[in-house]
Formats: structure tokens, C-alpha cells, sequence
């Protein structure tokens, strides 16, 4: 079934090209809400959610731009909210913090970095993991990024640089960019 | 949002790294998606419910409820004013309060002004009533002959002295000067019945001498019209009727086997330790749990002879069994094969968190069907006498699943997923039973054990497995004649 068609039988209801959309879409934005969720259970509540308004809501996709990108954009919403019902995004930690997590130093194969990149992300502290969640990898600017946290925007600058530093430590203990080390040059960014 | 243009390393290989992450959502999110978008399921249930137990209550409210006395008090009640009984009075006072009440020699003016006064409003229908009760004969109705009988027997009466107006009077005068009156005692003349007869016979004369009571076609026919026929008819066709009410409490089997022999446990064997070249029986790789499921319904029953009878009814069904499974830790799904493309060129696929093979993490799947179905059968009892009887039962029972969700194992036999999509909502299933029955008053009483199969696979034929269940129940039930 084509994308196309897709839509067309989401904007009628039909059911079988919403299981379609569904399947097609489901495990990749799960992987987006797990990156933000604290747990599994949350990120599947933040799917269920996310795809309830895609599916009421399919008749505002005005077909400007990709079709991913609008679910995309409504599940990081969703995820958004979902956190800001009990979370404050404005919470300050040490970077010092990442020395003392407790990180089991392994070597990977490189087909698992991936996933493990995605562990390392969800190592960190709420409000670092979401704000580098919606810069490194959503693409949100800091402007857009403290409108939807309701935080400073100073405050998302800073949050995502101590993010950024933490996460590198963390690649670096779990050695998941051991051979991307020189070329990013990580090591050296983090003493400095 | 950021051109990506702007992005260092650092964000391009996280990038990278993180969009190639997939992870499966479990089969109950759909599941939610779909019942929040398209409404629940299980309405359906509860209409079904609620339509059987309404026709239950309507049953049985008929049951309860004497048939033919109710039928003959309408047709007094539409003749009331003829005879001066409302029934109002007649369901308020007892016999022997009316028998009082009528007699003559209880009749003072005083009574005789107080009923005047209150058939005052009822004039018109009373000076109908004079003539008709003349051209009766004396079996019209009970109330005349009392009044009669109670004039005869007290010929020297003092009735005569009593000045008598209105309706009453008409009426004892017109029974007194009838020579051919038969006198009958109150109670043998009373019932309905008889008056009923008596009125039907009268019909003609009725008519023919009142023309103002010439009602409507519609409206005689609603009243005393044909309901001697109608009860004759009801009471030989009410004879052969039967109801019965049974609950049957089950546990659920199921029977699988392999549609392309034994072709697909190939996969499963190579996923073994050894290698073998048999195949596997489906039965032995799954691990079923019967549960408790019921049946609940009711049949009306024909009697062909005395110890043979059709029946056919109204049943719904609740069918569960558990399956032994254990969960993908998580995070990780598996994508879970349920059609078999060489075999039936269909390659249905679906992804799972549930696995067959033993792992960490057990998890008890629940399989339940709800369904409502339309008996058909055939009920023997070869022994008995009228105490204690023993008999047979049999029936065909084409049956429909509103609501089903079903968890079926992969056909690698690796996994087990969501089979819902693949299920037949249409299914036929078949029932025996054996049972004893114990007469008790009006009701028998029947209680016995039970086996049901369902003929047709539970899922379509691009599942490559065949589920056929199989019921094991202890049926209860009454079965109460209609006459």
C-alpha cells in the first residue's frame, strides 16, 4: 500500500490503512518515545497517545512536507507533554554526574551501537535527555526548544552543552565510539 | 526547526546512530488505538446480552403468569358493563366477599342506591344491558342466575316489597320473570370459562338485538370474538411446548493439527539443538491451559411423541483457555510469521513480544471467545417413568463470535501473536449431552454432562494451523410444559 493510499484511507477511517500507517510507523517513533520516556511502559502509553492524535487529527496534514515528519513531530509533542504533566525541565546537574553512573564497560559489536547509543541517551537526566533528544537529533532550535519546556532558552543553550559533554563521557567509558574517538575527537572535547 | 547544515559530528552520528533504532510496540497498543478511534468492541456483547436477557424475562414473565385465565378475565373485563362486574372487582374481592355482596337477600335499598349511584356515570350501557340480559338464556352469565336463584329460593321474598330502581332492579326483575331460567349454583356457573362459552354462543343474538353494540370489526375481534377458538388452538399447540433454561459451566480443549503436514515444524526443528528429520506435532509444541468458560440459553421444545422432542432456542457462550508463553525482554520484539507463503501463497506477517520457547520471563496468555449461537436439536428420553427420567440430546448450533481475541502461534511455532484479523466471525459447532431428569411439580429438573465441538477451524485457511475446540461441560437446566 502506498502512502498515498495510506492517507487517503486514514482521512476516511478505514481501519485497515490505519493498522497499515500503524505498522509502517509504529517502531520507529516508539524508538522516539523510548529515547524521551523513563521507561518502556511510559514510552508505549506516549505511542498510544501520539498515534490517537494522528489518527484524529490526519485531516490537518496539508501534504507540504513529509508524511514522517508530521507523525514525527506530533509523537516529540506528545512526548513532550506527557513529561510535562509531573517534570521540570529546568533541574541543573553537575557534570560530574556521569562519573558516578554506573556504566559497565563492554565492547559492542557495531550493529548494537545503535541501541546502546540510545541506552547512553536515556542514562542521563531528564531534563539534559530531553533537551539534547530535541537539538541533536528532532533538529528543534533553542527558540523552539524553550517554548515547548516552557524554559529559558539561555537554559536550553547550557542544558545541551552539559548534555552533549555528559553523553560523550559516557560513549567513551562504555566504549561505544571507540573507533570513532580520534575522529570526533571526543576525548579531547571533554578535558578541555 | 535547525538546518541540518548547522549540525556537527557529534549530532550527525548521534543521528545515525539513533534513527536506526526500531522498537516493536505490543499488540495491546493497537488494540487501544483501535477502541478509542472505532469504539469498543464489546458493545456488541452487551446488546447481545441484554436482547437475551430481555426475551428471558418475556418468557418467563408468560410462564409465571396462568395463560388462559388471563385471557378470559380481558374478555369479562370488555363485557363488565353488561354484567355490572368490573375487574377491578372481580381481581379485588374474593368469592365468597362476592357472593355476599350479590346476594339478594343482602340487597337493602341502601345497597340498591349506593350501586345506583355508582353506575349512574353508566346509564346508557346499563339501559343496553336490560334487553340483552332478556334475550339471554340463563346461563348468561353467573351474576344473573345468583340473582335469580336467590329470588326463587326466597319466593316469598322481600325483595318484592323493596322499591328497586335503576339497574338492579331491571335486573332481578328480568331474571324473575324468565320461567325457563335454569338456576345454577354460583361457583360451577362463575368461572370464565363458562361465561365466555355462554357469551360466544350469544354472540348472534347479541348483535342482532342491540345494534348499537355492533363495535367494530377490529374491536370484536379483540373481544370476546374468537377466544374460545383461540384457546381451544393455544391450549392443543400449548400442550406440545415446551421451555427450557440451562446453564452449562465448561472448560475449554482445543485439538490443533497441521494443514500442510507437518511442513512448517521444520523451522522449529532446525531451531532445536539436534537435528531431526521428523515432524513435530503442534499439540506437543504449545502449552495449553484449559480455563472455565459457560454456556447460558433457552429452547422451546416440540414434542414429536411422548419421548421425543425438537428443540431450538437462543445460547450465549463464553469459551477461554491459557497458553503458556514467555515475554522478549524489553526493548526487542520479534517480527512473527502467521501465514505459510509456500503453502497458501500468503504471507501474513505481524510482530510479537510473546515466545514459545522457554525463556525468563513467563507469560499466561488468555484466549476467550464470546459467542452467541442459535441450537438446533433433537432431545430422546428412551427410559423414565414420570418421576425419573433419563434421556439424550443432541444439537447443531450455527454460531457467531462477537467478540475474540486470540493469541495463535506463529506458524515457525517460535511465537505466538495477534490472530484476531485471521479469525472467522461464523463458525457451526455441535453438542451431546446426556442427562437425568427428576420431575418436581410442573418442572423437570435436568442435570448432565455435556460435550461440544466446533466443526470449523477458528481461523481462515491462509492460517496454516486448524483450531478446533472442544467443550467439556456439566449442563443444568428445568424444562417447563407451556399448557
Amino acid at each position: 500500500m502506498t502512502e498515498q493510499a495510506i492517507l487517503a484511507g486514514c482521512l476516511q477511517n478505514d481501519a485497515a490503512a490505519q493498522r497499515e500507517l500503524y505498522n509502517r510507523y509504529s517502531p520507529k517513533m516508539l524508538a522516539v518515545c523510548y529515547r524521551f520516556a523513563h521507561s518502556r511502559e511510559d514510552a508505549e502509553d506516549m505511542l498510544q497517545e501520539g498515534f490517537i492524535k494522528i489518527f484524529t487529527q490526519i485531516h490537518t496534514f496539508q501534504n507540504k512536507g513529509a508524511f514522517e515528519g508530521w507523525i514525527r513531530r506530533i509523537i516529540v509533542h506528545t512526548c513532550i507533554n506527557f513529561l510535562k504533566k509531573n517534570k521540570k525541565f529546568n533541574e541543573n546537574v553537575d557534570l560530574a554526574y556521569a562519573t558516578y553512573l554506573q556504566i559497565k564497560e563492554e565492547t559492542m559489536p557495531s550493529i548494537m551501537q545503535g541501541k546502546q547509543v540510545v541506552e547512553s541517551i536515556r542514562l542521563l537526566p531528564l531534563g539534559y535527555r530531553t533537551v539534547l533528544n530535541l537539538y541533536a537529533i528532532e533538529g528543534y532550535n533553542h527558540k523552539e526548544i524553550a517554548e515547548m519546556l516552557e524554559i529559558e532558552e539561555s537554559t536550553s543553550r547550557s542544558q545541551y552543552t552539559r548534555a552533549k559533554a555528559m553523553l560523550e563521557a559516557i560513549l567513551i567509558k562504555k566504549k561505544i565510539v571507540e573507533n570513532l574517538e580520534e575522529k570526533l575527537n571526543l576525548a579531547a572535547a571533554y578535558k578541555k | 526547526m535547525r538546518d541540518p547544515i548547522y549540525n556537527d559530528d557529534f549530532e550527525n552520528y548521534l543521528q545515525n546512530q539513533v534513527n536506526k533504532h526500531r522498537i516493536y510496540p505490543s499488540d495491546n497498543i493497537w488494540r487501544n488505538i483501535q477502541q478509542e478511534i472505532h469504539g469498543y468492541g464489546k458493545w456488541p456483547a452487551l446488546t447481545a446480552i441484554t436482547i437475551f436477557v430481555i426475551s428471558a424475562l418475556v418468557v418467563g414473565t408468560f410462564l409465571v403468569k396462568p395463560q388462559a385465565p388471563r385471557m378470559l378475565v380481558a374478555n369479562i373485563a370488555i363485557s363488565a358493563p353488561q354484567a355490572a362486574i368490573t375487574r377491578e372487582s372481580i381481581n379485588k374481592q374474593s368469592s365468597e366477599v362476592l357472593v355476599e355482596h350479590l346476594s339478594v337477600e343482602h340487597i337493602t335499598q341502601q345497597t340498591i342506591d349506593a350501586a345506583n349511584e355508582k353506575l349512574e356515570p353508566q346509564n346508557e350501557l346499563v339501559a343496553y344491558i336490560t334487553p340483552v340480559a332478556k334475550n339471554l338464556n340463563s346461563t348468561n352469565t353467573g351474576v344473573m342466575s345468583l340473582a335469580a336463584a336467590q329470588q326463587e329460593k326466597n319466593s316469598t321474598s322481600k325483595i318484592s316489597d323493596i322499591k328497586m330502581d335503576g339497574f338492579a332492579t331491571r335486573f332481578a326483575s328480568t331474571q324473575a320473570s324468565d320461567k325457563k331460567t335454569k338456576i345454577k349454583p354460583l361457583f360451577p356457573i362463575f368461572p370464565f370459562d363458562i361465561i365466555a362459552s355462554s357469551v360466544s354462543s350469544e354472540k348472534n343474538n347479541f348483535e342482532n338485538s342491540i345494534p348499537e353494540l355492533n363495535f367494530p370489526a377490529e374491536q370484536k375481534n379483540s373481544s370476546y370474538g374468537n377466544n374460545a377458538y383461540t384457546v381451544k388452538l393455544n391450549k392443543s399447540i400449548l400442550t406440545k411446548l415446551d421451555f427450557q433454561f440451562y446453564l452449562t459451566p465448561s472448560i475449554s480443549y482445543r485439538r490443533l493439527h497441521d494443514n500442510v503436514n507437518g511442513k512448517l515444524s521444520q523451522s522449529y526443528i532446525t531451531a532445536l539443538p539436534f537435528a531431526a528429520n521428523y515432524a513435530v506435532d503442534v499439540n506437543q509444541v504449545v502449552r495449553h491451559k484449559p480455563a472455565m468458560g459457560y454456556e447460558v440459553g433457552f429452547q422451546l421444545g416440540y414434542k414429536l411423541s411422548n419421548r421425543l422432542s425438537l428443540r431450538s432456542g437462543f445460547q450465549f457462550n463464553m469459551q477461554q483457555y491459557d497458553i503458556e508463553a514467555y515475554m522478549y525482554k524489553t526493548g526487542s520484539s520479534s517480527a512473527a510469521p502467521l501465514g505459510d507463503a509456500p503453502a497458501s501463497g500468503v504471507n501474513t506477517n505481524t510482530f510479537t513480544n510473546f515466545r514459545n520457547a522457554p525463556a525468563s520471563s513467563p507469560f499466561t496468555l488468555k484466549n476467550r471467545y464470546y459467542e452467541i449461537s442459535l441450537p438446533v436439536g433433537i432431545d430422546w428420553r428412551p427410559v423414565g417413568n414420570g418421576k425419573i427420567s433419563w434421556g439424550i440430546a443432541a444439537s447443531v448450533q450455527p454460531t457467531y463470535t462477537f467478540d475474540k481475541q486470540p493469541f495463535v502461534i506463529t506458524s515457525n511455532y517460535k511465537d505466538y501473536a495477534d490472530g484476531s484479523q485471521l479469525m472467522h466471525n461464523w463458525n457451526v459447532n455441535t453438542n451431546v449431552e446426556t442427562y437425568i431428569g427428576y420431575q418436581t411439580g410442573k418442572f423437570r429438573w435436568q442435570a448432565g454432562p455435556q460435550f461440544r465441538y466446533q466443526l470449523l477451524p477458528t481461523l481462515s485457511n491462509k492460517y496454516p494451523i486448524k483450531e478446533n475446540l472442544m467443550d467439556y461441560g456439566f449442563k443444568i437446566g428445568f424444562v417447563k410444559s407451556l399448557k
